[in-house]
C-alpha cells in the first residue's frame, strides 16, 4: 500500500500487544538494550524507554509497554498502556504512532487489542511476530490481506531471530499513519446511539480529545454499575445520564458488557477469514500431552515440589568445589598480602577487614550464580505459568489465586522484582497480600547465610545414598518461607484484607528450549551485579566494621577480649539480653546488628570479626567452629544455633530497598511498617520456638 | 600513633564518606519510573 500523506515527524513511539508476545524482545531488538524477557506473562509490568537511532539524526523514543488483551486494564500493569496511549500519564507524551505487536500463532486473540488501538485513531504498525511459530503449527497468513482489512501496514518478524525488525524500522522511519478502517465493526443500533450520545456529552463537558470520549464513554457503558459521586471526574449529569442508559439497556435485555466484545470478535472473524487459514493440525500436540502431565492435579504439584527439590540440592553439591577454590584462592591473597605489609593498623585493616569480609560474601558467588542458571531456565521454558497453575489449588486455600505466585516465585532472586510482579494481579487486595507476603520467600541475598551456617555446622550425612542433610536443610529453610508466606496470606485475608477473589485466567505459553546465550548472559549479569555489591557496599561496610570492631584499643589484652570492648563488641553485648532467649551470644548480636539492613553483611561479618579475633590460621568456617563461650565453657555454634539463625533469617525483614519499594507500590509507610513489624515479631517468635525444642530435645 | 594507624584511619574515613554518599545519591535517583534501587530484576540498562 502506498501511502502519499505527508509524514510528520515522529519522536514517541509505544509497544503494545498481548502478554508473552515478544514485545520486549523486539523493543531490546529495537533499541540494543536488555530489558527483561521471559516466556510467561506478565514479565513488563511498567513502562521503559529507549531510542531507536535513524540515519537521518531523528532518533525515536520507543516505549516498551506491559502486555494487555484488551485497552480496558483490569490491572495496575494493564492500566499503563490505557494511560500511556490516553495520555493521561503525567511525565509521558501522548505516542505519535503504535508498534502493535501480534503473536502470529494467535492471531484471532491477538487482533482484539488491535482493532482497540486502529480505533484510538493513533498511527499505527502491526508487528505479525513469532512467525517461525504460527509456521511450525502451520498457521499461514496472508500479509497483504491482512494489512488491506486492517488498514495498517503488517510486517512480519521474528524478534527472538531479528528478523524482520529491519523492515519495522524502516517502516517506522517512512512515517506511518491512522488507519482507514477504524471502527469497522458495528453494535446494535440502540447501543451505537446511546454510545455516540454520550461520548458527544463527555467532549462537550469535559473537554475530552475525541478518543478518550470514545473510550470513556465505552467503559461507562459497559462498567457494572453506574459511577457514583466518588467519580468526581465526572459531573453528575453524565452520570445520570449513565445510569439511565444502564437501565434502558438492560430492560432491553443487551448485555451491556459483551456486547462491544461480541461486535468487535465478529469483525475480527471475518478478517482472520479473510486473512489466515487455520492451523491444519488436528489431535493433541505434544506440549498438551507434556502439559496433561505437569498441570495434573496430583501429578503436577509432586513434580514442581521435586523439581524445586532438585534444584536446592543442586546448588549445595555443584557449588561444593568452586566455592572451596575460592575459599583458598582468598586464602592465599590473604597470606601473600599479610606476607608483604608489616604487621601494623593497615596489615590489619586489609587482611581482617577487607579481604575476610568481601571473602566471605564473595565465596557465594558459585551458589548466586547456580540459582540464577535454574531460575532463569525456569522463565525462559515456560514452566513458570504452569506451576502459577498448579499451585492455584494450595493458593486457593488460602485466598489467593495462582497468580499470586509468580511473584512469589519471582522473590526467590529477590523480593522487588516479586513486588514489582504482582502489578499483574487484578483485584487490590489480592495485589497487597501477596506484596507483604513475598519477601518471607528465601531471596538470593539469604543464599550466602544458608550457605555459610549449613557448610560450617551441618554435618555431611548422606540420607539413603543419594541426598545429603546440608541439602535437605537448605530445602527445608525454602520451604519454611514459603509455608510462613502461605499461612500469612490465610491470616490476613481472613482478617483485615478479607475479599473474595476473582475466577483464575492464566494462559500457558508454548514450551520453549531455554537458549543457553540468554541463560549464559543472565547468570554474567546476576554475577557481575552480585561482585560489583561485594566490591563496592560490601567492602565500604567491611572497612567501617572493622573500625568498630577494632576501636577503642584495649592494651594488654586477649584479641577475644579486646573485640569486646570495641565499638561493635560493646553494642553486641548491649544486645544480648534480647537475643539470648534465641540462643544467640552478643558476637551473632554484631552480625544481625550490622545485616538490619542487608542480610549478606552478616556473612562478611563474621568474616571480619572471626579473623579478629582468631589469629591462628585456618579459615572463618573453623575459628568459628572452634569458639567457645567464656562464660558457659560451651561452643558458640552448635548446629542448634546454626538452624536458629537461618530460621530467623528466613523470616525476618532486613531489607532496607523492599521496604522502600513497598512503600512506592502502596502509596503508603503503613504496610511497609506493619510488614517490618510482623516480620521481626515471626522471626523471633518462631526462632524461639525452635531453640526451646532443640534445647529440650537434647541438642 | 604510627604511619599504619593514620593510613588505616584514612581509609575507614574516605569509605565511611563514600557509604554515607552513595546512599544519599541512590534516595535523589529514586522516584520517577525505574525503582532506583532494585538489583534483582536483572532490568540492567546498557549505556
Ligand atoms: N519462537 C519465537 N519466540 C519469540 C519470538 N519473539 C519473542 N520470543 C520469545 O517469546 C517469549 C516472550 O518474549 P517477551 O519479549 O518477554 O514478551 P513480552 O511481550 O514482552 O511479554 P510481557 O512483557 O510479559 O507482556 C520469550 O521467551 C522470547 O524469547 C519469536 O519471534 N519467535
Ligand atoms: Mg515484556
Amino acid at each position: 500500500m502506498m501511502r502519499t500523506m505527508p509524514t510528520p515527524a515522529i519522536t514517541t513511539v509505544a509497544l503494545v500487544g498481548n502478554p508473552n508476545c515478544g514485545k520486549t524482545t523486539l523493543f531490546n531488538a529495537l533499541t540494543g538494550l536488555r530489558q527483561k524477557v521471559g516466556n510467561y506473562p506478565g514479565v513488563t509490568v511498567e513502562k521503559k524507554e529507549g531510542i531507536v537511532s535513524s540515519v537521518n539524526g531523528r532518533d525515536i523514543t520507543l516505549l516498551d509497554l506491559p502486555g494487555t488483551y484488551s485497552l480496558i486494564a483490569s490491572s495496575p500493569d494493564e492500566q499503563v498502556v490505557a494511560d500511556v496511549l490516553l495520555g493521561s500519564l503525567k511525565n509521558t507524551p501522548v505516542p505519535d504512532a503504535v508498534i502493535c505487536v501480534v503473536d502470529a500463532s494467535n492471531l484471532e486473540r491477538n487482533l482484539y487489542l488491535v482493532s482497540q488501538i486502529i480505533d484510538h485513531g493513533l498511527p499505527t504498525i502491526v508487528a505479525l511476530n513469532m512467525m517461525d511459530v504460527a509456521e511450525q503449527s502451520g498457521v499461514r497468513i496472508d500479509v497483504r490481506h491482512l494489512s488491506d482489512a486492517l488498514g495498517v501496514p503488517v510486517i512480519p518478524t521474528v524478534a527472538k531471530k531479528n528478523k524482520g525488525t529491519d523492515d519495522l524500522r524502516a517502516a517506522l522511519l517512512a512515517g506511518p499513519a491512522p488507519s482507514s478502517r477504524a471502527m469497522q465493526w458495528t453494535l446494535p443500533e440502540t447501543v451505537q446511539r446511546e454510545l455516540d450520545e454520550l461520548s458527544g456529552m463527555l467532549s462537550a463537558a469535559h473537554k475530552y480529545r475525541s478518543v478518550v470520549a470514545h473510550h470513556t464513554a465505552l467503559l461507562l457503558l459497559s462498567s457494572p454499575a453506574a459511577p457514583d459521586e466518588g467519580r468526581t471526574d465526572i459531573s453528575p449529569e453524565i452520570r445520570a445520564h449513565v445510569r439511565q442508559d444502564h437501565e434502558k439497556l438492560d430492560f432491553l435485555g443487551i448485555d451491556r458488557y459483551s456486547v462491544f466484545i461480541e461486535a468487535r470478535y465478529k469483525w475480527i472473524k471475518q478478517v482472520c477469514a479473510y486473512a489466515s487459514s487455520p492451523s491444519l493440525s488436528t489431535g493433541a500436540s505434544l506440549s498438551d500431552r507434556v502439559d496433561a502431565v505437569l498441570t495434573h492435579k496430583f501429578w503436577g504439584v509432586l513434580i514442581f515440589f521435586a523439581l524445586m527439590s532438585v534444584m536446592f540440592q543442586m546448588i549445595f553439591s555443584w557449588a561444593e568445589l568452586p566455592m572451596d577454590l575460592i575459599g583458598h584462592g582468598f586464602d592465599a591473597v590473604s597470606a601473600r598480602v599479610g606476607s608483604v605489609i608489616p604487621p601494623g593498623d593497615v596489615h590489619d585493616l586489609i587482611v581482617n577487614g577487607v579481604i575476610s569480609g568481601v571473602g566471605a560474601v564473595v565465596m557465594f558467588l558459585p551458589q548466586i550464580l547456580l540459582l540464577f542458571f535454574f531460575l532463569s531456565i525456569l522463565e525462559d521454558s515456560g514452566y513458570m505459568s504452569r506451576a502459577a497453575y498448579v499451585m492455584d489449588r494450595i493458593m486457593s486455600s488460602v485466598g489467593l489465586h495462582g497468580k499470586s505466585f509468580i511473584p512469589m516465585l519471582s522473590s526467590f532472586a529477590c523480593a522487588i522484582p516479586g513486588i514489582m510482579a504482582t502489578r499483574t494481579i487484578e483485584h487490590p487486595k489480592d495485589r497487597l497480600v501477596t506484596i507483604l507476603v513475598s519477601p518471607l520467600m528465601s531471596c538470593s541475598a539469604r543464599l550466602p547465610v544458608y550457605a555459610l551456617m549449613i557448610a560450617a555446622f551441618i554435618p555431611q550425612y548422606t540420607l539413603l545414598g543419594v541426598v545429603s542433610l546440608p541439602g535437605v536443610v537448605l530445602i527445608s529453610l525454602y520451604a519454611l518461607g514459603l509455608v510462613a508466606a502461605l499461612a500469612m496470606a490465610w491470616t490476613l485475608k481472613k482478617t483485615f484484607l478479607k475479599g473474595t477473589s476473582l475466577p483464575f485466567l492464566m494462559e500457558l505459553p508454548p514450551y520453549k528450549m531455554p537458549s543457553l546465550k540468554s541463560t549464559a548472559i543472565h547468570m554474567w549479569e546476576r554475577g557481575f551485579i552480585f561482585l560489583k555489591k561485594a566490591g563496592t557496599i560490601i567492602l565500604g561496610i567491611s572497612i567501617v566494621l572493622w573500625f568498630l570492631a577494632t576501636y577503642p584499643k584495649t592494651e594488654n589484652a586477649t584479641p577475644s577480649e579486646r573485640l569486646a570492648q570495641s565499638f561493635v563488641g560493646r553494642a553486641g553485648k548491649f544486645i544480648e539480653p534480647a537475643i539470648k532467649p534465641l540462643g544467640f551470644d552478643w558476637k551473632i548480636g554484631i552480625g544481625l546488628l550490622s545485616s538490619l539492613l542487608q542480610r549478606e553483611v552478616f556473612v562478611s561479618t563474621m568474616g571480619t570479626i572471626y579473623n579478629i579475633q582468631d589469629d591462628s590460621a585456618g579459615s572463618m568456617r573453623e575459628a568459628m567452629q572452634r569458639d567457645v563461650n567464656p562464660d558457659t565453657g560451651k561452643p558458640v555454634f552448635t548446629a542448634l544455633t546454626a538452624i536458629c539463625i537461618m530460621v530467623y533469617y528466613v523470616l525476618a525483614m532486613q531489607c532496607l530497598s523492599t521496604l522502600v519499594v513497598v512503600r512506592r507500590e502502596t502509596n503508603s509507610w503503613k504496610w511497609p511498617a506493619f510488614q517490618f513489624f510482623y516480620m521481626s515479631a515471626l522471626a523471633y517468635a518462631v526462632t524461639f520456638g525452635v531453640y526451646r525444642a532443640g534445647l529440650m530435645l537434647g541438642y | 600513633m604510627d604511619w599504619q594507624q593514620i593510613a588505616s584511619l584514612c581509609i575507614v574515613a574516605l569509605s565511611a564518606a563514600l557509604l554515607v554518599r552513595s546512599s544519599l545519591v541512590k534516595k535523589k535517583k529514586r522516584g520517577s519510573s525505574a525503582c532506583g534501587s532494585c538489583d534483582g530484576c536483572g532490568n540492567k540498562e546498557r549505556p
